[in-house]
């Protein structure tokens, strides 16, 4: 019998197509933080992504390791962004309307060969625990792989 | 291949905020790429963790606003999830045709909370006939 090899290909796997780590994303720590969600954008390059055999368009999911306090919305959900100084990928002062709903599981397609969200961290409930977690995991997937990315508290 | 741990934040265990239920996307692959091999997926706390597909995970429904609404009408997933399901959690897996295996691993935080001591790992183990892989997700890797 042929022996099937079970492998999980997650980050750091040596399979050109498996998805790759990305790199850590900071946000300023609960001193320099206010009330408001903060959100950054988080891309995948489609060529990370196995196709589909069938001919299907790859997609990409993301899923908040920490439902109470990181949700998703979609790229164009920002009617205004501001990129806060110090912080890469950082913006806040979103349209608050995307605010009312906790996405916590979001599957994108690759459009213009990646696929892009926003993810956002809810500050206020962050700076409520009495022992804030120093980093959040968010899992992001294809249909074979799972990394995760990694939101760091400054 | 050794898998890889997962991490997660411990949860506060605090019954009049409990922590929210745990979705892990368990995606795995079989070296040899063959359509619909079965995959046993067998969990360390079998009580409080379910193996689930997409459709029996229940999700509240998105908000019809212009900012939700051009991505849900691309066909794009925005999905709140309840900490409900559906159905019956399922046991095993079947490959697709690029080898993998899809799934939801469901974790029920304030379920283990309330059972006593908090375990610092979760197992989730998949098998087929003849090899076995087990991945940890570890709570308490996000202090």
């Amino acid at each position: 019998m042929k022996r099937l090899a079970l492998a999980l290909l997650l980050a750091g796997c040596a399979d050109e197509r498996a998805l790759e780590a990305p790199a850590p994303v900071g946000i300023p720590g609960c001193d320099a933080l206010d009330e408001q969600p903060v959100f950054f954008e988080s891309t995948v390059p489609g060529s990370a992504v196995r196709r589909d055999q069938l001919g299907a368009a790859p997609q990409v999911s993301w899923t908040s390791g920490a439902p109470d306090l990181v949700f998703f919305a979609p790229i164009d959900s920002a009617a205004r962004v501001v990129r806060v100084e110090g912080f890469d990928h950082l913006f806040t002062d979103l349209d608050g309307a995307i605010g009312d709903y906790r996405a916590d599981l979001a599957r994108v397609a690759i459009d213009d060969g990646a696929a892009t969200l926003l993810v956002g961290v809810d500050s206020a409930a962050l700076c409520a625990l009495a022992e804030p977690p120093g980093r959040l995991p968010v899992w992001i997937s294809s249909s074979t792989d799972t990394t995760t990315l990694w939101i760091e508290t400054e | 291949m050794p898998p890889v741990d997962v991490e997660v934040p411990a949860p506060v265990c605090d019954v009049a905020d409990p922590p929210p239920v745990l979705h892990y996307p368990l995606r795995a692959h079989l070296t040899s790429a063959l359509d619909g091999v079965p995959v046993d997926v067998a969990m360390s706390h079998p009580g409080r963790m379910e193996l689930h597909q997409d459709a029996t995970i229940e999700v509240a429904a998105a908000p019809d606003s212009a900012a939700w609404g051009p991505a849900l009408g691309r066909g794009e997933v925005f999905a709140e999830t309840t900490g409900r399901t559906n159905g019956t959690p399922i046991t095993s897996l079947l490959t697709n045709r690029l080898g993998g295996v899809a799934g939801w691993i469901r974790v029920d935080l304030l379920g283990l909370c309330t059972d006593g001591d908090l375990p610092t790992e979760l197992t989730v183990t998949l098998s087929t006939d003849d090899d076995s892989v087990t991945q940890r997700i570890l709570l308490g890797g996000g202090a």
